[in-house]
C-alpha cells in the first residue's frame, strides 16, 4: 500500500509541465512612427492603411490574446517566442508588456535587419528559465545576388536545465515573382542553416539546435527535406539531423496559412536529433496525441462569414482593417523530461 | 593667421561633421512604467562614443558612418541592455528604448488564476481544418463560366433547387421557386462576395437543396475596400456596361459603408430588337458597436428595361437570312421596335443584426422587404389574324407543305394509276400562294398596319368618339411585395461540435393585372374576353372582366393607356421553417445532420369578379369562383440531411450525402387558370426529392481533382400549360400531376499544373436525366372550366430536356509574371432535348388517332404498323446534336505606383463563329389539321390512296441558336 503510495507520488512530482516553445509570424507588427529610412510608409496615421493608435492597440491587444490563449494550455508561458514581421524592439516591448503577458517578463533578442520594408525577426524567451549566454545576427548569402537585403538569421545560445542549446529564428525570402524562379533563394537559406547546424554539432555534438520560421515553402518542399536536411519520419533519424515534425503534419492536411482553398505550411521548427532521441533524464521533443508538432488555431482566428470564410482572421485585407490576428497560424512544440 | 587658420579649421572640420549625418536618437524609459531613466551610459562598440541621458531621458549619438552599430546602456538598478543599430544616412528615432529593472526575472502566474481549471487541452487534439472555398469548385466555375452558353443546367435540374442567400436569407422567387439573379443583375461589384456549397452539401444559413447553395454577402464590411471603376464592350446582351463602387473598409469609429452603381445599354450583337436600358444602385452602412454587436442596411434595386428575343421556326430563320431572327420585332414608322419588352423595378431594404453572443456563441437576425413592379409587355388583338410573323399562317409553309404534299399525291396516283388527286387550279393557287408569301414576308410585325387598321376601328357612342383599337401593346405585371425574416443561433460546444439552429418566415402577396400599355393609334380598349364573345356572345355577362364594373355602368370598360384590364388578382403565400444541424467531427472524420421542418399556405384572391364565374353561379364550389380567396393549399413541407466527410490526409477525402425532403407547392403550378377562377389544380401535391450524392477529393502538388456521382428522384411535380388547341378548338388548360424525373451521373473537374504558370483543366459531365412516369393530365376549357380530357401522357423514359446531358471542356490556362492570364478553351457538347408539348404524347391523341385510322378493323400488321409510325412521329423527341465550340481569353493587370491598378481581360467566344449550334428551344403547342387524302396500305399490302377524316401532324418546333463569335472586353481600374 504505501509502496504504491509513494509510487503515486513520484510519478506525480516526474510529472512537470513541459516548455513550450512557440514561433508565429505576426504579420506586420508596425509602430505608429514613420521611419525615413524605411518603406513603412503605408503603415502611418496618413497611409494608405490609416495605421493609427487605435489600430495599433488594438493589434496588440488580439497578438496578446493569441500568445495568452497558447501560454494557458499548460498555464506556463512560453519559455521562447520566436516571432517574424515585427518592425523594430519597440513593438516588442510593446507587445511584452500588454497585461496578460507581462507576467512573463520576457526578454527581447533583436537585430535590425536591413530588409527594405524594415521587418525583423526577433526572440522573447524567459530569462527564468533560458540563461542567454550570446548571440548573433547572421546575413543571409546569396551567391547570384550580392546585393540581397532581406531579413538576417537571429541567432540566440545558452542553457536550460544546465543542456546547451541554439536557438535560430529566420523569414526566409517570399515566393513573389513566383515559386521556381524565387526558389535559389530560398535554397541558399536552407543550405547556410544547414552549414550553421553541421558545424555547430561538430564543435559539441550535445548542442540541441532548434531552428524556426516562416520558411515560405512547405514542410514537404526540397529546399527543407533535402537541403536543408529536415527529415519527416522519426525512424529516419541519424546522429546530426534535422527533424521537421510539420512534415507529417502537412502530409495529414493540416497547414499554417491558407491561398487560393489550400492550405501550405510555411511556418515550421525544426530541431536536431538529439533533441528527438534524448537521453533518459534529458530534455526531449515531447508527443502529443499524433505528432510531435502543434498549430495553434481557436475559432476566433478564422474568418467566420463570407467568401474567404475558414481562411486565418487577418489584421489587414489589402488596405481593409480586419481587427484580425494574421495570415499565419503560430506553430509550438514541447520540450520536456 | 593663425586664428584665420583655426576658424577654417574648425569650419572644416564642422563641415567635416556636416557631411556624416548618420546617428541615433532616443528617449530611455523603465520597462516598469514607462517613466524616463536619467543618467544612463551609454557607449557604442568599437567607435570612441560616450554619453548620457538627459533629466527627461533622451540621448542623441551623431557622426556616424552607415553601419551596423552596437550600442550599450548601463545603468544603476537596471539590466545592462544591448541594442544593435543600423545607421543609414541619417540619424535613426529609436522611440522609446526600454530597459529592464535589475532584479525583475521571476515569472508572474497570477494571469492563468482567471482560467477555468477545466480549460480544453486543445493542443493535443489537432482538429482538421475546414474545406476552403473561396473560389468556386473548378468543375462549377467552368459549368458557369463556359458551359452557360449552352444553357447547361448542373446536374440537370432546374434554377429553383439551388438555394440562394442574400445575407442569409433564402431570395428564390416565393411564387416559381427560382434563382433571384435578375434582382440584382448588374451589380457584380456589389455581389461579388460569395460562398457556394455545391450538390447536397449543406449550407450555412440552411440545408439547402439539391443543387447546391450561394449565400451572397452584399454588407459593407464585406466590400472590398477602395473605389473601383469599370468599362466594359460587349457583342452579348448589351453593348456597353460602366460600373462605379466605393467601399470605406472598416472606419476607426465602427463605421463603414459602401456603394455602387451601374448601366448596361446597348443593343445584342446578333439579335435584332434584343436591347438593354438598365441601371443599377446599391448601398450599404454597417456598424460595429463594442466588438459584439453589429448592425447593417442595405438598399439595392435593378430598374431595367430590355427587349426580349423568341425563338422561331427554322423556315423563319431562313427567310429572314440568318440564324437570329426575332420575331418580337415589328416595323414601326420605319424604325424597329421590340413588341416584348420586360420592364422592372424591384428593390430590396435588407437589415442584419450579428450578436456574437460569447467566443463560441454567434445570434443573427435578418430582415427584408422587397417591392416595386414587373412587368412584360406583349401585343394582344381582339380581332383579325394573329399578327404575329412567324405565326403559321402567314409563313410559305402554310401553302408550301399543302403544295408539296398534293404534288406528292398527284405523282403517285399518276404512277399507280388513280385518278388526280388535285386540279393544276389547285396546284397552281397553292404555288402562287407560296411565291407570293415567300416574296412579301419581311419577318417584322406590321406596326404600320395595326396603326391604320386602329384609327378605323369601330366607333361605339357608349364609348364615346373615339375609335376602339384592334390589337395593343399590353403589359403584363406581376408585382411583389415579399417580407422575409430569419434568425439563426451558432453554437460551438466544448468538444468542438457545432449546432446551428435557426427560424425564417416569409409573407409574399403579389399583384398580377395588366394593363394598356400602347393603344398603337386607337382611341380605347375594350375590356372584354374575346373567347366567350366568340363562344356566348349572346350573353352580355359572360364576357365581362370586371362584374363589378359592368354592374356599375352596365357595359364593359373603355380602357386607356395605364388603365387596369382583362384580370386583377393576387397571390398569397406566407412560409415558415424551423430547421437545426448538428456537426461533429473527429480526426478527418466528420458529420453533419440536419432537418428542417415547415408549413406553406398559397391561395388565390380575386380583385375583380369574372363574367363567366361569377361567385353567385358557382354553386358552393370555391374553384368556380372568381372574386374573393380560393380554399388555402396547405402543405406541410420538411427536409433531412446528412453530410459525411472523411479526411484522408491533405492529399484525400470523401464525401457523402444524402437527402430526403417535401417542398410545397409553388403558386405558378397551383391554379388552372389564375387569371379567370379559384380553381386548384386536380392531383396537385407537395413534391418529393431523394436524392444520393458522393465525391472524392484528390489534392496532389501534381494533380487537383474531385469527382462525383449523384442520384436524385423528384416525385409528384405538377405544371400547368395554358394554350389554344386546335383539336378543341379553344383555349386550354393543360394541368399535369404526378410528373416524375430521376437524374444521376457523374462529374468531374480536373486541374493538372504543367510548369511556369501553365495548367491544364477541364470538366466532365455525363448525365442521365429521364422521365420516370407518364403523368395524369386533365384538359379543360379555360372559359367554361368543362373538362375536355382526362388522361395521361406517356413519356416514361423519354429525356429531361433543355440541358445537354453531356458537357465536356478541356483547357489550357496561363498564369504568368507580371499578372498576365490567357487561355484557351475547347467545349463538346452532346445529348441535349427539345424542351416536349405533352399534347404529342397523350394516350388521348394516340387514341384519337387510331380512331381516325380505325385501328380495331384494320387487317394487317403492316396497316398497323403505318399508324403506330404515324403516333411514333409526333410522339418523337428531337436530340439537337452535338455541338462543339471553342473559346479564348486573354488579361493583364499594371500596378501603378503600389497604389493603383488598371487591367484588363478579353474574351472571345465561338471563334469558330459557328452560327448553327441550337442552344435550345420548344415544340409549338399546336397540332396541325390534315384533311387532305392520304397514302396509306390496304388490306393486301398495296398503297392506296384513301380519305380520311382530319388527322394530325406535329407543328414545326422553334428554336434558339448559340451567338456567332462575340466578345466581351473589361477595363478596369481601382485603388
Amino acid at each position: 500500500m504505501l509502496c504504491l503510495a509513494l509510487f503515486a507520488v513520484a510519478s506525480a512530482v516526474a510529472q512537470e509541465k513541459p516548455y513550450t516553445v512557440v514561433f508565429y509570424n505576426l504579420e506586420n507588427l508596425f509602430d505608429i512612427y514613420d521611419d525615413p529610412e524605411t518603406h513603412d510608409e503605408e503603415f502611418t496615421p496618413d497611409g494608405a492603411k490609416q495605421w493609427n493608435e487605435i489600430k495599433y492597440q488594438k493589434k496588440l491587444s488580439n497578438m496578446e490574446r493569441v500568445l495568452f490563449d497558447i501560454a494557458a494550455i499548460q498555464k506556463d508561458y512560453p519559455i521562447v517566442i520566436g516571432v517574424s514581421e515585427i518592425e523594430n524592439r519597440t513593438v516588442l516591448e510593446d507587445l511584452i508588456s500588454q497585461p496578460k503577458l507581462k507576467g512573463a517578463n520576457y526578454r527581447i533578442c533583436h537585430y535590425d535587419s536591413p530588409d527594405a520594408r524594415g521587418v525583423d525577426v526577433a526572440f522573447l524567451y524567459r530569462a527564468d528559465v533560458f540563461k542567454l549566454e550570446g548571440s548573433d545576427n547572421i546575413k543571409l548569402v546569396v551567391e547570384e545576388l550580392p546585393d540581397f537585403r532581406t531579413r538576417d538569421l537571429v541567432t540566440m545560445w545558452g542553457t536550460i536545465d544546465g543542456e546547451p542549446f541554439y536557438f535560430l529564428v529566420s523569414h526566409w525570402p517570399s515566393r513573389l515573382g513566383g515559386k521556381e524562379a524565387s526558389q535559389f533563394k530560398r535554397d541558399a537559406c536552407a543550405k547556410q542553416i544547414r552549414e550553421i547546424k553541421d558545424s555547430l554539432l561538430n564543435e559539441n555534438p550535445a548542442t540541441k539546435v532548434v531552428v524556426m520560421g516562416d520558411f515560405n515553402d512547405d514542410a514537404t518542399d526540397a529546399s527543407i527535406v533535402k537541403t536543408m536536411g529536415a527529415k519527416g519520419k522519426v525512424k529516419e533519424l541519424e546522429e546530426g539531423d534535422f527533424f521537421n515534425p510539420y512534415n507529417a503534419m502537412l502530409r495529414a492536411g493540416l497547414g499554417t496559412l491558407a491561398y487560393q482553398d489550400a492550405w501550405n505550411l510555411f511556418d515550421n521548427i525544426c530541431v536536431t536529433e538529439n533533441l528527438v532521441n534524448a537521453k533518459e533524464g534529458e530534455l526531449r521533443l515531447v508527443k502529443g496525441k499524433k505528432f510531435y508538432g502543434n498549430i495553434f488555431t481557436r475559432s476566433y482566428m478564422l474568418q467566420q462569414e463570407g467568401q474567404y470564410k475558414g481562411y486565418p482572421l487577418r489584421t489587414f485585407v489589402t488596405n481593409n482593417f480586419q481587427n484580425g490576428f494574421s495570415d499565419h497560424f503560430p506553430v509550438y512544440i514541447y520540450i520536456g523530461k | 593667421m593663425k586664428r584665420f587658420l583655426l576658424t577654417m579649421f574648425c569650419a572644416l572640420l564642422s563641415f567635416a561633421a556636416f557631411a556624416q549625418q548618420g546617428g541615433m536618437k532616443g528617449t530611455i524609459v523603465s520597462r516598469e512604467d514607462r517613466q524616463p531613466i536619467s543618467g544612463v551610459a551609454i557607449s557604442v562598440d568599437g567607435v570612441a562614443i560616450n554619453t548620457t541621458t538627459n533629466s527627461d531621458g533622451e540621448f542623441l549619438i551623431e557622426g556616424l558612418d552607415p553601419g551596423q552599430y552596437l550600442l550599450r546602456f548601463d545603468a544603476p538598478e537596471f539590466e545592462e541592455l544591448t541594442v544593435m543599430v543600423r545607421v543609414k544616412e541619417l540619424v535613426h528615432d529609436m522611440q522609446q528604448v526600454v530597459m529592464v529593472p535589475a532584479q525583475v526575472v521571476a515569472v508572474d502566474d497570477s494571469a492563468f488564476a482567471e482560467l477555468d481549471t477545466d480549460v480544453e487541452s486543445a493542443g493535443d487534439s489537432q482538429s482538421m481544418p475546414s474545406a476552403l472555398s473561396a473560389s468556386k469548385d473548378l468543375f462549377n466555375n467552368i459549368a458557369s463560366y463556359r458551359f452557360s452558353e449552352m444553357r447547361f443546367n448542373v446536374r440537370g435540374y432546374d434554377s429553383q433547387y439551388q438555394d440562394v442567400y442574400l445575407n442569409g436569407i433564402r431570395f428564390n422567387d416565393a411564387l416559381t421557386g427560382y434563382g433571384p439573379w435578375s434582382l440584382w443583375s448588374g451589380l457584380n461589384d456589389a455581389t461579388r462576395n460569395q460562398e457556394s456549397t455545391s450538390g447536397l452539401q449543406a449550407s450555412d444559413y440552411g440545408l439547402g437543396g439539391v443543387a447546391g447553395t450561394t449565400n451572397i454577402n452584399a454588407r459593407a464590411l464585406q466590400l472590398r475596400k477602395g473605389f473601383r471603376s469599370s468599362v466594359v464592350n460587349s457583342m452579348q446582351l448589351y453593348r456597353y456596361r460602366v460600373m462605379l463602387s466605393y467601399a470605406s473598409g472598416q472606419l476607426d469609429n465602427g463605421w463603414s459603408y459602401g456603394f455602387s452603381f451601374s448601366t448596361r445599354q446597348g443593343n445584342h450583337g446578333y439579335v435584332n430588337g434584343v436591347y438593354y436600358n438598365a441601371y443599377g444602385y446599391f448601398a450599404s452602412a454597417e456598424k460595429i458597436f463594442n466588438d459584439k454587436h453589429r448592425l447593417s442596411l442595405m438598399v439595392m434595386g435593378a430598374p431595367t428595361q430590355r427587349g426580349a428575343q423568341q425563338a422561331s421556326t427554322q423556315e423563319a430563320y431562313d427567310l429572314w437570312g440568318n440564324n437570329y431572327y426575332n420575331p418580337n420585332v415589328g416595323l414601326q414608322a420605319g424604325k424597329e421596335r421590340n413588341a416584348r419588352v420586360r420592364r422592372t423595378h424591384e428593390p430590396i431594404a435588407m437589415l442584419n443584426y450579428n450578436w456574437q453572443i460569447t467566443e463560441n456563441t454567434a445570434l443573427s437576425v435578418a430582415t427584408s422587404v422587397r417591392f416595386g413592379f414587373n412587368g412584360y409587355s406583349a401585343l394582344t388583338w381582339y380581332k383579325g389574324e394573329d399578327p404575329r410573323p412567324d405565326y403559321y399562317r402567314v409563313l410559305p409553309s402554310y401553302y408550301g407543305d399543302r403544295l408539296g404534299r398534293r404534288l406528292m399525291l398527284n405523282n403517285f396516283a399518276e404512277a399507280n394509276g388513280y385518278p388526280l388527286q388535285f386540279t393544276d387550279t389547285d396546284i397552281e393557287t397553292d404555288r402562287a400562294k407560296f411565291i407570293e408569301y415567300t416574296k412579301n414576308w419581311n419577318g417584322y410585325i406590321d406596326f404600320d398596319g395595326i396603326i391604320q387598321d386602329n384609327k378605323m376601328g369601330d366607333v361605339d357612342n357608349r364609348y364615346g368618339e373615339g375609335h376602339r383599337a384592334v390589337a395593343m401593346i399590353e403589359e403584363r405585371h406581376t408585382d411583389q411585395i415579399d417580407y422575409n425574416f430569419a434568425a439563426q443561433l451558432n453554437h460551438i460546444f466544448r468538444g468542438g461540435s457545432k449546432l446551428t439552429a435557426g427560424i425564417r418566415a416569409r409573407i409574399n402577396r403579389t399583384e398580377y393585372y395588366s394593363t394598356v400599355k400602347d393603344l398603337l393609334g386607337g382611341d380605347y380598349w375594350l375590356d372584354v374576353d374575346k373567347f366567350a364573345e366568340r363562344d356566348f356572345g349572346s350573353n352580355a355577362e359572360s364576357y365581362q372582366n370586371n362584374m363589378a364594373y359592368y354592374r356599375e355602368h352596365g357595359q364593359a370598360q373603355a380602357v386607356k393607356e395605364g388603365d387596369k384590364y382583362g384580370y386583377d388578382y393576387y397571390a398569397h403565400v406566407r412560409q415558415g421553417q424551423l430547421w437545426a444541424m448538428y456537426e461533429v467531427s473527429a480526426g478527418g472524420f466528420s458529420a453533419n445532420i440536419g432537418a428542417e421542418v415547415g408549413f406553406s399556405s398559397i391561395w388565390r384572391e380575386g380583385l375583380w369578379e369574372k363574367g363567366l364565374f361569377q361567385n353567385a353561379n358557382a354553386n358552393g364550389n370555391i374553384g368556380m369562383t372568381s372574386l374573393g380567396n380560393s380554399e388555402k393549399i396547405n402543405n406541410l413541407t420538411y427536409k433531412g440531411k446528412v453530410n459525411l466527410r472523411y479526411q484522408f490526409s491533405g492529399a484525400h477525402s470523401l464525401e457523402l450525402n444524402a437527402t430526403a425532403m417535401q417542398n410545397p407547392t409553388m403558386f405558378s403550378n397551383a391554379f388552372v387558370s389564375a387569371r379567370t377562377r379559384n380553381q386548384i389544380t386536380p392531383g396537385l401535391d407537395a413534391e418529393k426529392i431523394y436524392g444520393v450524392d458522393f465525391t472524392y477529393n484528390l489534392r496532389l502538388p501534381w494533380v487537383r481533382a474531385r469527382i462525383s456521382a449523384y442520384y436524385t428522384q423528384m416525385l409528384d411535380q405538377s405544371k400547368v400549360i395554358s394554350f389554344y388547341d386546335d383539336t378543341q378548338s379553344s383555349f386550354t388548360n393543360f394541368a399535369m400531376s404526378g410528373i416524375d424525373k430521376r437524374y444521376m451521373g457523374l462529374e468531374l473537374g480536373l486541374s493538372v499544373p504543367i510548369a511556369w504558370g501553365l495548367s491544364l483543366q477541364g470538366a466532365v459531365s455525363l448525365g442521365d436525366y429521364i422521365y420516370t412516369s407518364n403523368p395524369e393530365f386533365t384538359q379543360m376549357i379555360d372559359n367554361s372550366a368543362t373538362d375536355v380530357v382526362h388522361s395521361r401522357v406517356n413519356w416514361k423514359g423519354m429525356k429531361v430536356e433543355s440541358t445537354p446531358q453531356t458537357a465536356i471542356n478541356v483547357g489550357l490556362n496561363f498564369r504568368g509574371p507580371n499578372n498576365w492570364f490567357a487561355s484557351v478553351d475547347f467545349n463538346y457538347y452532346d445529348r441535349l432535348y427539345l424542351s416536349m408539348n405533352p399534347m404529342y404524347r397523350t394516350e388521348y391523341l394516340a387514341n384519337e388517332i387510331k380512331r381516325i385510322y380505325d385501328w380495331n378493323n384494320l387487317e394487317t400488321g403492316r396497316q398497323k404498323a403505318y399508324v403506330v409510325g404515324i403516333i411514333d412521329e409526333i410522339r418523337q423527341q428531337e436530340d439537337l446534336g452535338n455541338a462543339y465550340t471553342l473559346s479564348a481569353s486573354i488579361g493583364k493587370n499594371f500596378r501603378i505606383k503600389y497604389k493603383y491598378t488598371l487591367g484588363f481581360s478579353l474574351q472571345v467566344n465561338n471563334i469558330l463563329n459557328n452560327q448553327r449550334i441550337r442552344t435550345g428551344g420548344y415544340e409549338q403547342m399546336r397540332l396541325n389539321k390534315l384533311s387532305d387524302p392520304i397514302i396509306f396500305p390496304n388490306a393486301d399490302g398495296e398503297m392506296v390512296i384513301t380519305k380520311k377524316p382530319t388527322t394530325y401532324s406535329r407543328f414545326d418546333s422553334k428554336y434558339f441558336y448559340m451567338n456567332g463569335i462575340n466578345y466581351y472586353l473589361n477595363i478596369y481600374f481601382r485603388f
